[in-house]
């Protein structure tokens, strides 16, 4: 009888921990999923009271009529764009980036900090100096196009434009990526580098054979979620071009769509169409990109470190 | 301590529930305006507002919202919202959309209680934006033109244009651009109207049910601003910020509300201010801007809105609240101004062409006509003009038809 009243208490007692997260996850996750994609099969305009059920008309119209959304098979060719440049270049970056605060250097705290601040640093007054330092007549692109006589225009050109604001971001991203990554790497067992040294390994054998495999799993994480930021980028657009010179983006043009157009349903049925390409392009990424060095390369080489550990703890006897 | 608890849960959510519920009661109005610009407007539109309510014994909900955030904060207002705005400012083109959804309704028979304020009262074309379908759904609060900023360092007074050609001749100092622009999207497709009239063409026809962007007029129109814009030295002047303001450019377009952030932004900047330049030299049109007056559906006191409305309409208050904005009170009589620079603009509003009364306006015009005016000045994408317009004339009519 008392077991069964402190299990009801117990019980009660871990539904009122849960029932917070609970009410959050129903009320600004599962009811606005649902909510929105009811939206998408109606006409609704955001305004009136009233609205009609279309069925999946809006997900025909934004797919097939150019003339009513010309933007929109744009908009995702410039997506895919923006993630194809800013993926790799952010996986690359961050790597590099990492890999040499691991190398023990000297100040590895001041500038893990100065990689960190651009992170912490409002979206806004990023985008603000970098109008500032990209501007053909004034900053310093404008020192170098008048000193050179160049004709350098980044912001203002459709061949740069989204690259630069590609970089940008990654570069406002990469402290966030390389803390992740750098806390990884500081948790590889040393015994492995020793069993590479070893074997005679260099620096880049290390890397490519030590620390690589071990960090696959964050890396992964990494690329998961810079896919899904890269899908889903915005900010940058609607501050620094207005989605002017080849930056619209889908989700610049699913918020023009909800803002400034009133066209609720379509916008809604546009970010269901987003959320079936991300969810597409990461099922790939699922199925093709490693995701874990621990259960096959690690372990392989923690095996082989471990066994001549044993070979050189047998030749001292 | 079980009761405790139940009446304490029963009192909190009966609290809740009162607080999400409707706040209007017989005797209070919300009013959604513009937040205005600077502490010291705030404070004026708040003590304006206090006034009415000690006068009217009306007790007045000031919700005032960032222009930037107004529309959007306004439609969830209306919707759910714990204040649902009785009156309210709407912007121009917005008209038609709330007008067709039924969100705002008709005034005419509030306005024909009044004795002092009268419909020929206000500017005929800045009134014309508030009539959809034979309706009157809001009054003018305020209005301003578009008129031609000119650098005076770098133009003489006696030399500014007044006709296309001498614009489009007109002697550029090395290193300087002849114009700013029109902008882009909505800007581009709000000013080049200004253009098309100055042609003799316009942008739609007079029954307002179909676009007319690819007119012989319009294409001229935009050859024209082709002309004074596209000039490959000024590639990277038109890509850098405020180009005018910098003293890079010659000429830009600006309106009422411009001169005073301009001269806030740059105190010894010497500006000019001068009519459009039109193609004949005779009638130089330009577009119209200002925010209307609606009383919406959802208010249970639409008598006591009207009521705010009226006081809010007489001179020393329309002058004051106009004021905020940098725009002129809609009222003919009461639009006046000592300031040289603001006369012009005056002046300029005898030549205005409203924006056509029609839902989704603000899609055709940033969407199609905004869009094609962008492609046809830029450098890189230099599309043809009668490809442009005609894309965006059928484009348009797609969705007015």
């Amino acid at each position: 009888m008392r077991y069964s009243a402190n299990k009801t208490k117990s019980t009660i007692l871990g539904w009122s921990f849960l029932i917070p997260l609970i009410l959050y996850l129903v009320v600004f996750l599962i009811l606005p999923i649902i909510i929105s994609f009811f939206y998408s099969l109606t006409n609704w305009n955001g305004i009136g009271e009233s609205y009609t059920f279309v069925g999946i008309k809006n997900y025909i119209q934004v797919l097939t009529n150019r003339i009513l959304y010309p933007d929109f098979w744009e908009s995702i060719w410039t997506t895919i764009k923006y993630a194809l440049f800013s993926i790799p270049l952010s996986v690359i970056l961050t790597l590099l980036v990492a890999s040499i605060l691991n190398s023990k250097i000297k100040g590895e705290k001041f500038f893990k900090t100065c990689f960190y601040i651009p992170s912490v640093t409002a979206g806004v007054a990023v985008s603000a100096i970098w109008i500032f330092l990209l501007d053909p007549t004034y900053g310093v692109v404008g020192f170098l196009n008048t000193t050179f006589d160049w004709q350098l225009n980044i912001l203002g050109s459709e061949k740069t434009a989204l690259p630069a604001l590609a970089f940008i971001s990654v570069w406002g991203g990469l402290g966030y990526n390389v803390l992740i990554l750098l806390s990884s790497m500081k948790n590889i067992n040393s015994q492995l580098y020793e069993a590479c040294e070893i074997d005679g390994g260099g620096t880049i054998s290390k890397f490519f054979h030590v620390t690589l495999p071990s960090v696959l799993p964050t890396l992964f994480f990494l690329i998961t979620t810079s896919t899904i930021g890269a899908f889903q980028t915005f900010d940058q657009m609607y501050l620094m071009t207005g989605g002017g010179k080849g930056t619209t983006t889908i989700m610049f043009e699913i918020y023009k769509l909800y803002m400034n157009e009133y066209e609720v349903g379509t916008a809604c049925a546009m970010s269901y169409i987003l959320f079936l390409i991300i969810a597409f392009v990461l099922a790939i990424q699922f199925k093709l990109l490693p995701q874990s060095g621990g259960t096959s390369v690690f372990s392989r080489k923690e095996k082989y470190a471990k066994r001549c550990m044993r070979e050189l703890q047998q030749e001292a006897h | 301590m079980k009761i405790k608890l139940g009446k304490i849960i029963v009192v909190l959510a009966s609290l809740t529930l009162a607080a999400c519920g409707d706040t209007s009661s017989v005797d209070t109005i919300n009013f959604m305006v513009y937040s205005p610009a600077t502490q010291e407007s705030i404070n004026a539109l708040k003590q304006l507002i206090a006034s009415y309510s000690t006068s009217s014994g009306v007790k007045v909900n000031l919700i005032t919202v960032e222009k930037e955030n107004y529309d959007e904060t306004f439609r969830s207002a209306v919707r759910n919202g714990k204040f649902k705005p009785d009156l309210a400012y709407i912007d121009q083109p917005l008209i038609a959309t709330y007008a067709q959804d039924n969100i705002i309704v008709p005034v005419l028979d509030y306005i024909a209680e009044w004795d002092d304020i009268e419909l020929s009262d206000f500017n005929q074309e800045v009134l014309s934006t508030n009539e959809y379908q034979g309706a009157l759904y809001g009054l003018p609060l305020n209005m301003t033109a578009s008129v031609l900023f000119y650098n005076r360092d770098l133009v003489n007074d006696a030399n500014v244009p007044t006709t296309w050609e001498q614009w489009k001749n007109f002697s550029v100092p090395s290193q300087k651009a002849l114009f700013e622009g029109i902008g882009v999207g909505g800007f581009a497709g709000w000013y080049f109207q200004a253009f098309a009239k100055n042609a003799g063409g316009d942008i739609y026809n007079s029954e307002t049910n179909q676009a007319t962007f690819n007119t012989f007029q319009c294409r001229e129109a935009a050859q024209f601003l082709k002309d004074i814009y596209r000039n490959d030295t000024d590639y990277l002047i038109h890509s850098s910020s405020n180009p005018f303001l910098n003293g890079d450019c010659l000429f830009k377009i600006g309106s009422s509300f411009d001169i005073g952030n301009i001269l806030k932004q740059k105190p010894q900047f010497n500006l000019g201010v001068a009519l459009m330049p039109s193609q004949s030299g005779e009638e130089h049109y330009s577009v119209m801007g200002g925010e209307n007056l609606v009383i919406t559906n959802v208010s249970k006191n639409k008598d006591k809105a009207a009521d705010l409305l009226h006081f809010l309409l007489q001179e020393e208050n329309n002058s004051l609240l106009s004021s905020f904005t940098g725009n002129f009170p809609a009222i003919t009589e009461y639009a006046q101004t000592e300031d040289a620079r603001l006369q012009i603009v005056l002046d300029q509003l005898e030549y205005v062409v409203a924006r056509p009364v029609v839902p989704n306006w603000i899609k055709i015009n940033d969407n199609y006509l905004g869009k094609a005016i962008e492609d046809i000045l830029d450098y890189e994408t230099n599309r043809d003009i009668t490809d442009a317009l005609s894309w965006a004339e059928q484009a348009a009519n797609t969705l007015l038809g």
